[in-house]
């Protein structure tokens, strides 16, 4: 009856997103109070009945109900209690109704956070947000209902893809998706203010905090993905240019270049066409994303679902909203009215450049990712575009980014002073000189990129800091008024400080782990030891054992430095009865921010084993460097900017839930 | 009953949600856009002003632009407010007209969009079915049956060549609905116990249920080893008529079944299957069997096929017959089988040859299933394999011709 209940919940959903899509827009237009009244209850509702769907769905799950096909398919009695719940959405359906609880979570969000918004915005904005519902709602129910039922239940599952089952599963979709789907509220205001032919400094603050939402998720679930890949997949790498990364990749590209052209647009009140066109195409790529990754139009670890009717209606869906979103942009773009002027060297034009790389970056992406897919439709040819494409592509846009990137907070606004801030600048320009030909010196001539690497990625760290210095009058004015002005700094501004920073500590990651990797591939008796990185890997032998669901061979090895046992590491080679499926569970050791990575190979006669060993310097710092980023975007989330209007709220906290 | 009281219960809560604010006083609203004086617009502005002498202080902004600055803030703040104003002038009445239309969307449309859609989509009547409740007490043998399989497993990695062992699990792996590993299994206790018709027959019919109900080769090598064992053994037999009916040996596999049947006492069951099968042959069958079990995988001695049934273990595994009763699996179950029958067919005219009529099918089942370039490349070794029969030629060349094929 759960099920069932859930399953109506749904379909309910749907009933009202029809609603939301069409009674607020139509009082918007009307200005008519109570028609765009309906809006933010019909949110908080649909919100809950989407909520009911998905608790029916996780129940059947935990209780092993395989008389729903979606369970039986994906689940298994003996699996442990997290994949149970994580296996929700480690399938097609239930990730599809992840996706919408999402969506639906976030509209209940505007609608109840909405409130100091003029009400003809937020009632076009939720009824945005009702279409885009109302389209996944409607594929959810037709082409990926979780809720088929079985007649007569098997007694016993088909389990979950074996490769799926990892912590990094349970949480790497739930973060990716709220990235995604933050980026449709973002969507629905520039739809909005299309479709009211308004748009000012005060949307931009509005919609910023939506932004930073869905960029800080987005940011999180893509570092996630990438430490997923690197540990489960046994290959030590982190990042392999593959569609389905690319396509969480392109939206955090538009999302970033949006957040900073949102920054102008509040400020200056300039930039208005560009950040609107912006928020689409963000979300667009966000839908994009979903579709190849949905559609089974790519065949990697990802794509758990092929079938192509439902390709074909995400397909529609993506004509129709990108398409009728671009349509309404050429019409109504054109009567926005321009903002503020500025000359080419200010802090208006430092964002633009940022921009325009950050864009082109993005198309780079974005042709490297979809010509193989034309090409294969077209002509039938497979072709595989790999690292080498984006190198050359994405690699030299990216560089003078990088290099900008602190000149950028130095200048101030409509009228900057290039030469004031080089010269702010010169001490970090210095530092990272001196790095980069030390790296040089040690390195020889034999690896002309690693100093270069190495020195941008130290400039781009020294010249966020030296920002903040610069501001707070470090050794220019007594410390503790340093310290008081550093306290009175606006949270953004350390926003801004971290995120570039652990931008520059990702870069610093990224370039360490390419030039100095150590790789060692062999087969090892047991006693045999091998040394990498300056540590010494002692093979000791291979003992089988049984998990819940599956069989493994875990190998045992003993890490030792100079003599000293530091570690005992226990990298497994897996097989997943249910599925017949193998995996390998890789071992890892960190120091410091390097890592020594095991990961165990076929068994050979006599107790030997191939396997494959790194020595990962900074490895950690790539990660690292995106979780500074993150926590450089909730120090501008919690900006007071941001809380413009926020006492009015207050009073309201009760009422904050319109569905109660 | 309860459900449909929980389903009013959530329609109404739906309906509530979009009727509360439509039946606020028209002009509640209305007051509380005005009682704010100003738009919220106005206030961010505001902000904005005292924002500038804080980014002045930081040096973020030169002093005669900061100037500069507020005017243009000023300038918006004032429009701002204008606009607000305007729009507390115009804004217009709640029309009492348009409320009463999306109330009647609310108690009208929300239920006549969900109840029928739910109706199309969901299974009402269907309770939950967790496994926990599933197992009755004495079914306590579900746990001890899954011990008893880790146990065998186990003492088979330790002693592969234990020959009882794998006899013991292969059942027990089929029933579990693992058949990929049951027919591994009785390989192994063929090779080393020694084959005897039932292992050959159970091995074969793993292989069938693990190749999704497709007589395979291997299977029917297996089945015809099991007969010449047992020649009177029903289920080797029964299989091998499935398979020729698969292969498209119409003929042969009217004979297989009336034969078959021919032995059969009448209660068994896989008489009715036998006798479907015949119909679905184009043979008149003396009694119209009742509802045939879907699916070629509901054959004799499968506990899985016949699902939750009488004569079930109380465990069946999950089998093909319960997925196509899911619906949406019989496409493509359907179709892979239809490959299966269509690959063996070419299979065997690449080997042995075959007459005009077998070489007429494999084409045009080649091109329904849209393989045109398979199917031109059957029409070449039709043409070649068919050298020196005139009549055969145009027969195949009419086909292409037909078909389209023309390479």
């Amino acid at each position: 009856m759960i099920v069932e209940l859930g399953h109506f919940a749904l379909v309910l959903a749907l009933a009202l997103s029809i609603v939301q899509s069409v009674v607020p827009v139509w009082g918007a237009r009307m200005r008519d109070e109570r028609l765009m009244a309906v809006a933010a209850p019909v949110a908080g509702v649909q919100f809950l009945m989407v909520g009911l769907a998905f608790a029916a769905l996780t129940f059947a799950y935990l209780t092993s109900d395989f008389s729903v096909l979606n369970v039986w398919q994906n689940s298994h009695s003996d699996k442990p209690l997290i994949y149970r719940i994580s296996g929700v959405w480690g399938n097609h359906e239930g990730s599809m109704l992840l996706w919408v609880l999402i969506l639906a979570l976030f509209g209940a969000l505007v609608a109840a956070f909405g409130r100091t918004m003029p009400a003809t915005l937020k009632a076009n904005v939720l009824g945005v947000q009702g279409w885009i519902s109302l389209a996944f709602l409607s594929f959810i129910l037709f082409t990926s209902n979780p809720f088929i039922r079985i007649a007569n239940p098997p007694m016993e599952g088909q389990d979950l893809n074996p490769i799926l089952q990892d912590v990094g599963l349970a949480i790497h979709p739930p973060l990716l998706y709220l990235g995604y789907v933050g980026f449709s509220v973002t969507f629905s205001f520039a739809a909005a203010a299309l479709l009211d032919g308004r748009i000012d400094a005060a949307w931009a603050r509005w919609v910023r905090p939506w932004i930073l939402i869905a960029w800080i998720f987005l940011t999180l679930g893509i570092a996630m993905g990438s430490y997923w890949a690197y540990y489960e997949l046994g290959w030590g790498g982190f990042w392999f240019w593959d569609p389905v990364e690319n396509a969480s990749f392109m939206p955090w590209l538009a999302g970033t270049a949006l957040l900073h052209s949102a920054l102008v647009m509040e400020k200056r009140d300039a930039l208005k066409v560009w950040t609107v066109l912006l928020a689409i195409l963000t979300f667009s790529l966000s839908l994009l994303g979903t579709f190849l990754v949905r559609s089974g139009v790519l065949t990697s670890v990802h794509a758990f679902a092929t079938d192509p009717s439902r390709g074909v209606f995400i397909l529609a869906i993506l004509a129709i909203f990108i398409g009728g979103s671009l349509s309404l942009y050429a019409w109504r773009a054109p009567m926005l009215k321009q903002g503020g002027i500025f000359a080419p060297i200010s802090r208006e034009g430092a964002l633009i450049l940022n921009n325009l790389f950050l864009t082109a970056a993005c198309a780079a992406v974005l042709v490297g990712t979809l010509y193989p897919l034309a090409l294969d439709v077209t002509t039938g040819d497979k072709i595989s575009v790999g690292a080498p494409f984006f190198n050359m592509t994405f690699g030299p846009l990216m560089i003078p980014l990088l290099l900008a990137i602190p000149f950028g907070p130095f200048l101030a606004w409509k009228r900057g002073d290039l030469l004031g801030a080089a010269q702010r600048l010169m001490v970090a320009f210095a530092i990272a000189i001196v790095i980069a030909l030390v790296v040089a010196w040690v390195e020889g001539a034999a690896n002309v990129m690693a100093p270069i690497g190495i020195g941008i990625a130290a400039w781009v760290m020294i010249g966020a800091v030296s920002e903040i210095v610069w501001r707070v009058k470090l050794g220019r004015i007594p410390l503790g008024q340093s310290f008081s002005r550093a306290a009175g700094l606006p949270r953004s501004s350390w926003g801004a400080m971290l995120g570039h920073f652990g931008m520059g500590a990702t870069m610093l990651g990224i370039v360490a782990v390419t030039a100095w990797q150590q790789e060692v591939i062999t087969v090892m008796q047991p006693g045999e030891t091998r040394s990498i990185g300056g540590y010494d890997l002692t093979f000791e032998g291979l003992t089988p054992s049984t998990g819940s669901n599956y069989r493994e061979d875990v190998g045992h090895f003993s890490l030792r430095k100079g003599g000293v046992m530091l570690a005992n590491m226990e990298p497994a080679k897996r097989f997943y009865m249910a599925r017949q499926m193998p995996t390998t569970e890789s071992a890892i050791e960190t120091f410091g921010f390097n890592q020594v990575y095991v990961s165990l190979g076929d068994a050979k006669d006599g107790g030997a084993v191939v396997m494959r060993a790194y020595y990962k310097p900074l490895v950690t710092l790539i990660w690292l460097g995106a979780v500074v980023m993150v926590i450089g975007g909730l120090f501008s989330l919690s900006d007071r900017r941001l809380r413009v209007g926020a006492p009015r709220r207050a009073h309201h906290a009760a009422a904050a839930m319109p569905a109660e | 009953m309860m459900i449909w009281f929980l389903f009013a219960v959530l329609t109404v809560a739906a309906a509530l949600a979009i009727l509360a604010p439509l039946a606020r006083r028209s002009n509640a609203a209305e007051e509380e856009g005005q009682g704010r004086e100003n738009g919220p617009d106005v206030a961010i502005y505001k902000d904005q002003l005292t924002e500038i002498d804080r980014d002045l202080d930081r040096g973020v902004i030169e002093p005669e632009d900061a100037e500069a600055a507020r005017a243009e803030i000023s300038r918006r703040l004032l429009k701002a407010a204008r606009s607000d104003r305007d729009d507390a002038a115009t804004r217009p009445r709640s029309g009492s007209g348009r409320a009463r239309i999306a109330a009647a969307l609310a108690i009208v449309g929300v239920p006549l969009v969900s109840v029928p859609l739910y109706l199309a989509l969901g299974s009402p009547s269907m309770p939950d079915a967790p496994l926990a409740a599933r197992l009755m007490p004495s079914d306590d043998g579900f746990h001890q049956f899954k011990d008893l399989v880790a146990k065998v497993e186990e003492r088979l990695a330790r002693n592969p060549g234990d020959g009882r062992g794998w006899d013991v699990i292969a059942p027990a792996y089929m029933r579990m609905g693992r058949a990929g590993d049951a027919a591994k299994a009785y390989a192994n206790a063929i090779r080393l116990l020694g084959e005897n018709a039932p292992r050959r027959a159970n091995q074969g019919e793993a292989i069938v249920a693990a190749n999704d109900g497709v007589v395979t080769a291997e299977a029917r090598e297996a089945f015809e080893r099991a007969v010449k064992l047992a020649p009177g053994m029903v289920k080797p037999r029964f299989y091998l008529a499935l398979g020729l009916g698969q292969e498209g040996k119409k003929d042969e596999a009217i004979s297989a079944w009336q034969t078959l049947l021919k032995d059969a006492q009448g209660n068994e069951a896989w008489v009715p299957m036998a006798q479907a099968e015949l119909r679905e042959l184009g043979v008149a069958t003396p009694d119209a069997a009742p509802v045939r079990a879907p699916g070629v995988a509901s054959a004799p001695g499968m506990s899985a096929g016949t699902g939750n049934g009488a004569g079930a273990s109380g465990m069946p595994g999950p089998s093909a017959a319960d997925v196509r009763a899911a619906g949406e699996m019989s496409a493509q179950d359907r179709q892979a089988m239809i490959r299966g029958m269509v690959s063996q067919l070419d299979e065997r005219l690449k080997a042995e040859g075959g007459s005009v009529d077998e070489w007429v099918r494999l084409v045009r089942a080649l091109a329904v299933l849209g393989e045109r370039d398979q199917a031109i490349d059957a029409v070449k070794r039709a043409r070649a394999g068919l050298a020196g029969d005139q009549q055969g030629l145009t027969t195949i060349d009419a086909l292409a011709t037909q078909l389209g094929l023309e390479s």
